[in-house]
């Protein structure tokens, strides 16, 4: 059996219960809204006081250990000290003066024949070297020698005569200057 | 009291108050459905502005601090366990032979007796030695002269100067000059050596500096110098400096 149903309430009092309708709808999401930022403010102040306790007890930590690390201090300064003074001596033990390097190069590139006298190596590596020889090819093979770039091996920039006698009793006497590059 | 409990049943019973309260409900009512929303965004906003963000950000900076402070409590701990490994004697001992090849003065002596004994072992006989005080400065060292008068045979000569040069006390062959002696095969030298020495570093580095580690090639170095035959007690640490006199000096 089909029912009629008649609605005699008046229209301003539908029109008012839509409205009310659609208020308690913007109520429930404006609580939740306030509810939600609440939550995330007692959230964000509980997450900070945790992590200042966790700082802290982390700041004690390191302070503990920095006062453990400075009672060594005597054996720090002393691995440091013998550190740097490993290094400097490796550094030097790598290298050799310009002097001896000169030295051993010039004096192992003169021919035997050639009677060397006086030598004199400089700091910057420059060689002087009074000698005497008794023919003109041991002359020529020692400059040959000295400048030949494989047999210098690349050093020596220069060779200059200071100068070349020839006495009564036939030997040359030559006095020259080697120069490094 | 009384005072008050009347005043505040003259307020309601005031019909001025009456209707403004009837007023203000009206308002609402009728208003309500951008009241309710615009107070909501309101307070949403001040929690945003004056609480949430401020603590957010404090949250992330604090992250990065506690994640630095971590970091250095682990090092210094690690360093810390570190150092309480080290055998300080021993390292005491090393020191010694390091300062030893390269002192942190002129050591004028110990040159002065190693290069004699260099130059005996290589059959040259000293005749005459002079100091040059004074120090040359270079990047990281400092050097004094000693000149050297001496005699010998020409052909150990080059193996003199080598040894000089890879002796274990810190020295360099400067200006040199050999002259034929009267007799066979003896030349006269004249060598200036520079003996270096530095000062040692004016810090040891704090606390948070890291540790140098000792490579193979350092161990190496050590177990040459002491085969060298080079040996002297530990030296003294320089002390840090103190400061000296009043801290006011007007008082």
């Amino acid at each position: 059996m089909e029912t009629i149903s008649i609605n005699l309430l008046p229209k301003e009092f539908t029109a008012e219960e839509i409205k009310q309708g659609k208020f308690y709808k913007i109520q429930a999401v404006g609580i939740s809204v306030i509810l939600l930022m609440v939550f995330l403010s007692v959230l964000t102040i509980s997450l900070r006081i945790f992590q200042s306790s966790k700082i802290r007890s982390t700041q004690t930590q390191a302070s503990e250990a920095e006062t453990k690390v400075l009672s060594y201090s005597s054996k720090q300064a002393s691995l440091l000290l013998l550190k740097d003074r490993l290094s400097a001596i490796q550094k030097n033990a790598t290298t050799t003066s310009n002097t001896a390097e000169m030295y051993n190069l010039v004096t192992g590139l003169l021919p035997p024949e050639l009677i060397s006298g006086a030598i004199s190596v400089g700091p910057d590596g420059g060689v002087l070297i009074s000698a005497l020889a008794s023919d003109s090819n041991t002359l020529d093979r020692l400059f040959s020698d000295l400048l030949d770039r494989e047999k210098n091996e690349g050093k020596i920039s220069k060779v200059s005569v200071e100068t070349l006698n020839r006495g009564k009793d036939s030997l040359y006497r030559v006095s020259f200057k080697v120069e490094k590059k | 009291m009384k005072k008050e409990n009347f005043s505040k049943f003259h307020l309601v019973r005031n019909p001025d108050f009456i209707r403004n309260i009837d007023f203000v409900r009206k308002i609402y009512s009728n208003f309500r459905i951008f009241i309710f929303p615009a107070v909501v965004a309101i307070s949403s906003l001040i929690l945003i502005v004056f609480v949430i963000s401020p603590q957010t950000i404090k949250l992330f900076q604090n992250q990065k601090v506690q994640g630095e402070l971590q970091e250095k409590s682990k090092f210094l701990e690690a360093k810390a366990v570190v150092l309480e490994g080290l055998d300080e004697d021993n390292l005491k001992q090393k020191l010694g032979y390091a300062l030893t090849a390269y002192p942190q003065e002129q050591d004028f002596a110990n040159a002065l007796g190693i290069i004699q004994e260099i130059a005996g072992k290589n059959g040259f006989n000293v005749t005459e030695f002079a100091v040059r005080l004074g120090s040359e400065r270079s990047e990281s060292s400092q050097k004094y002269g000693i000149k050297l008068e001496a005699s010998g045979a020409k052909v150990f000569f080059p193996r003199f100067i080598s040894a000089i040069e890879s002796s274990a006390r810190m020295m360099e062959v400067g200006n040199l000059e050999i002259s034929p002696a009267r007799e066979g095969d003896i030349v006269n030298v004249s060598v200036e050596i520079s003996v270096l020495y530095a000062p040692s570093p004016s810090s040891f580095g704090g606390p948070e500096s890291p540790l140098p580690e000792l490579s193979k090639a350092d161990e190496e170095l050590l177990t040459e110098l002491v085969a060298s035959g080079i040996s002297r007690p530990a030296q003294q640490l320089p002390s840090q400096p103190q400061p000296r006199g009043k801290a006011n000096p007007f008082e």
